[in-house]
């Protein structure tokens, strides 16, 4: 009987910053890691050889009270757009629901 | 009609503290995260029968972003839910939520998790958190990456 073994490797770039990664899960995955070309935020990667562009989306309203996630110079980052030939991904960076109390 | 702010349910929280046979568990219950187009008005201090899914502002016509099976209407199940504690606070969190890889999504304001393992009443909403502006994705992925100091997080 014949085996096939499938090869589930996947190399994965940034097109913002030298980082380079490898991961061999079968099922579909992304990978994100600790940008310094998008100033530290985390950030997807890309499948190696891709042609696209990975740029941030500022926060478009107000901060006020809203814990939200910033980039190391401390601007609101709303989300990160991966603009492909055949479409476009978007992680948003989802603000952190505070519940306090006062003494 | 407008999202402003990002909360926690506070009908929710009276649940946790005083109604131990609707107990919640943030750490073993399923939960579901849906999105939400700029239709609606989140009202934290809603009565709990609206606060939850498919109720109050949370109704799925005309308000919620779904896509087939890439992002599913009534939402897509958050993984490894778990509280975690240390000085001052306790917190909420789980592994970022992300839709198939073709997933065609317009207009997403923000997200509302509930618990999907509920009964009184169904589908009880825990929090809602607003992105800040309009979001999209085209036969893409769409990923919810929570905040390093988790989805939910209540400083004592």
């Amino acid at each position: 009987m014949e085996v096939v073994l499938l090869n589930s490797e996947r190399r994965w770039e940034c097109p913002n910053c030298t980082f380079t990664d490898v991961t061999r899960e079968a099922s579909p995955h992304s990978r994100f890691h600790s940008c310094r070309g998008l100033k530290g935020l985390t950030a997807p990667m890309v499948p190696a050889g891709t042609r696209c562009q990975v740029r941030t989306v500022e926060r478009e309203d107000y901060v006020g009270t809203e814990q939200v996630q910033v980039d190391d110079e401390g601007r609101p980052v709303m989300a990160i757009v991966t603009d492909r030939d055949d479409g476009q991904d978007c992680a948003v960076l989802a603000p952190l629901v505070g519940v306090g109390t006062e003494a | 009609m407008a999202w402003s702010a990002s909360a926690a349910f506070r009908s929710t929280f009276v649940t946790f503290v005083s109604i131990p046979a609707e107990a919640l568990d943030l750490d073993t219950d399923a939960f579901k995260v849906t999105l939400w187009d700029n239709d609606i008005i989140p009202n934290k201090d809603d009565t709990q029968a609206n606060n939850a899914y498919a109720a109050g502002q949370w109704v799925s016509a005309g308000n919620e972003v779904f896509d087939g099976a890439e992002w599913a209407v009534a939402g897509v199940a958050l993984a490894a839910p778990a509280v975690s504690t240390g000085a001052g606070f306790v917190m909420w969190d789980a592994t970022d939520t992300a839709s198939g890889t073709s997933a065609t999504l317009a207009a997403v304001f923000g997200c509302m998790v509930y618990d999907d393992t509920s009964t009184t009443p169904a589908d009880q909403g825990i929090c809602y958190n607003y992105f800040g502006g309009t979001n999209s994705v085209t036969d893409g992925t769409f990923t919810v990456v929570w905040h390093a100091n988790g989805i939910l997080r209540i400083t004592v």
